[in-house]
C-alpha cells in the first residue's frame, strides 16, 4: 500500500512539474493525462514480472520518459511569441522603425547636450551618455513592438497578418513592381548610413563645445578648441550633408527596390557628398587643430587629419563610381516581365 | 562533426519531419473508434510507428484544438482516462489526406523508377 502511495505521489509531482512550464489554459487536463498514462505504463511493465511495483520502478520509468521540462517543451512546439504569420510584418516594422528611432534619439539628445550641457564635461563622456540613452530607447521600443505583436498573435494572428491585403482573387500580379538586376535596396547600407551620419553629426555638434584641458600651459588649466578654425567654417556644409544622407537613408528604407525617385535621391545625395569632400580637400584639409594641445598630441592629430583626407579621396573615387552606376541604372530600360 | 555524423543527424531530422505528418494520418485513421491515449500509443507501436508519450499527447491536443478530434474524461479501474474520437471534420480531412498520400505514393514510385 505504501508503494502505491509513493508511486502516485511521484507521478503527480512529475505531472505538476510538467504543468508548471505550460500555459494556464488546459494545464490541469494535461497533468491528469500524464499521471494516468504513467500509471498505465507502469502497470503494463509490471504485469509480466509477478511482483508489486516500487518507487524505484516508477523513478526508472520517469527517467525513461524524460525530464519534465523536456516533456513540457513538446507541448509548446507550436507556441510562438510572434508566429510565422506575423513575423514578416514584425521584421519590417523593426527594420524601419528602430534605425529611424535611433537616429532621431541620437539627434535630439545631441542637440540637447550641445545646447544645455556643461562644456567642462568630457566630450567622450557626453558621447557615451548619448549613445547609452539612445540604445536604451531603442531597446524599449523593441520591447514595445514585441508586446504589440505578441498580443496580435494571441488575438487572431491570421486575421492580423492579412490586414491590408486584398482578397486572394482580387490582386493582379501584373501590378507587382518591376525588378532590375542589382536594383534591390540593401537595408544594412541604409541602417549603416543613418547610424554613421548621426554619429558624425553628434561629433561635429558636440566637439566645438567640448574642448581639451591642457594643464601644461603656464602651469594652469587652459581650455583649447579641438576643431580647427578652418573646419569650423565648413561645419554647416558637413552638417548639411550628414542630415541629407540621413533623410535619404530613411526614405530608401521605406522602399524595397530602386525606382526613378530613389535613384534621383541617391544620386543627389552622393553628388552633394562628393562636392563637400572636394571643398574640404581644396579649401582647408585639417579637421583637428594641433597648437595648444597636450605634448605629443600633434603627431596623433596629424595622423587623424591624414586619415580623414585619405577617406575623402576614397569617398570621391567610390562615390563617383556609385553615381555613374546609379545613372546607368536610371537610363537603362526596365526588364520586361512579359 | 564528421560527415558521417552530420549525415546521420540530417537523416534523423528529415525522418522526424516525415513521421510528424504521417503520425497525423495514422492517429486520425485509428481514432474512428473512441480510445484513450495509452491504447493508441500501444497500437501505433504495434503497427511499427514507435511514438513516445511526449510526442503523441501534444499531437492529440493539437488535433483536438483544430477540431479534428473530440475528447471526454471517463473513470475506469479508479483511474481517469481521456478518450479521443475523430470528429466529422476529422473524417473529411482524413479522406483528403488519404487521397494526397496515394498521389504521393505514385510520385515516389515514379521517382524510384527513374533513379533506378
Amino acid at each position: 500500500m505504501r508503494h502505491a502511495e509513493d508511486i502516485t505521489d511521484l507521478f503527480a509531482r512529475y505531472a505538476a512539474e510538467v504543468g508548471r512550464h505550460l500555459p494556464w489554459r488546459g494545464r490541469d487536463d494535461i497533468e491528469r493525462e500524464i499521471a494516468a498514462t504513467l500509471a498505465d505504463r507502469l502497470d503494463d511493465r509490471m504485469a509480466g514480472s509477478g511482483r508489486e511495483a516500487t518507487a524505484e520502478d516508477a523513478a526508472a520509468l520517469l527517467k525513461e520518459t524524460g525530464h519534465p521540462r523536456k516533456a513540457a517543451v513538446s507541448y509548446l512546439a507550436d507556441t510562438h511569441l510572434v508566429g510565422p504569420a506575423l513575423y514578416p510584418m514584425f521584421l519590417l516594422v523593426c527594420r524601419v522603425a528602430l534605425p529611424v528611432l535611433a537616429a532621431v534619439l541620437i539627434g535630439v539628445l545631441t542637440l540637447s547636450a550641445a545646447l544645455g550641457a556643461d562644456p567642462s564635461t568630457g566630450f567622450f563622456e557626453h558621447l557615451v551618455r548619448i549613445l547609452g540613452s539612445a540604445a536604451g530607447g531603442v531597446l524599449q521600443a523593441f520591447a514595445l513592438i514585441v508586446i504589440v505583436f505578441a498580443v496580435m498573435e494571441r488575438v487572431d494572428a491570421r486575421k492580423a497578418s492579412a490586414a491590408g491585403l486584398p482578397a486572394d482573387g482580387a490582386w493582379d500580379p501584373r501590378t507587382l513592381p518591376r525588378v532590375q538586376p542589382g536594383s534591390k535596396i540593401k537595408i544594412s547600407d541604409q541602417v549603416a548610413a543613418i547610424v554613421g551620419n548621426t554619429i558624425v553629426l553628434a561629433a561635429v555638434v558636440l566637439l566645438p563645445r567640448f574642448a581639451v584641458r591642457n594643464p601644461s600651459i603656464a602651469g594652469r588649466a587652459v581650455v583649447v578648441a579641438i576643431l580647427s578654425e578652418g573646419f569650423l567654417r565648413l561645419l554647416p556644409v558637413v552638417m548639411g550633408v550628414a542630415i541629407a544622407q540621413i533623410v535619404a537613408a530613411v526614405f530608401l528604407l521605406t522602399r524595397r527596390s530602386h525606382t526613378a525617385a530613389t535613384i534621383a535621391v541617391s544620386t543627389a545625395v552622393k553628388v552633394l557628398s562628393i562636392a563637400a569632400a572636394g571643398i574640404y580637400l581644396t579649401v582647408y584639409p585639417y579637421v583637428l587643430a594641433g597648437p595648444g594641445l597636450p605634448a605629443g598630441a600633434e603627431l596623433g592629430i596629424e595622423v587623424v587629419n591624414k586619415v580623414i583626407r585619405a577617406g575623402c579621396v576614397l569617398g570621391i573615387v567610390f562615390g563617383s563610381v556609385e553615381v555613374a552606376t546609379l545613372l546607368v541604372r536610371y537610363f537603362r530600360r526596365p526588364v520586361s516581365v512579359a | 562533426m564528421s560527415k558521417q555524423t552530420e549525415a546521420e543527424e540530417l537523416h534523423r531530422g528529415i525522418v522526424t519531419e516525415l513521421r510528424r505528418g504521417l503520425s497525423v494520418v495514422l492517429v486520425l485513421a485509428r481514432l474512428g473508434r473512441e480510445q484513450y491515449g495509452y491504447t493508441l500509443l500501444k497500437e501505433l507501436d504495434a503497427a511499427g510507428l514507435a511514438v513516445d508519450q511526449n510526442t503523441l499527447y501534444p499531437l492529440l491536443r493539437r488535433l483536438e484544438s483544430q477540431g479534428l478530434l473530440s475528447s471526454t474524461w471517463k473513470v475506469e479501474e479508479q483511474r481517469p482516462r481521456r478518450y479521443y474520437a475523430r470528429t466529422s471534420l476529422g473524417t473529411t480531412v482524413l479522406k483528403g489526406l488519404r487521397a494526397e498520400l496515394a498521389a504521393e505514393r505514385t510520385l515516389l514510385e515514379e521517382i524510384e523508377h527513374e533513379t533506378r
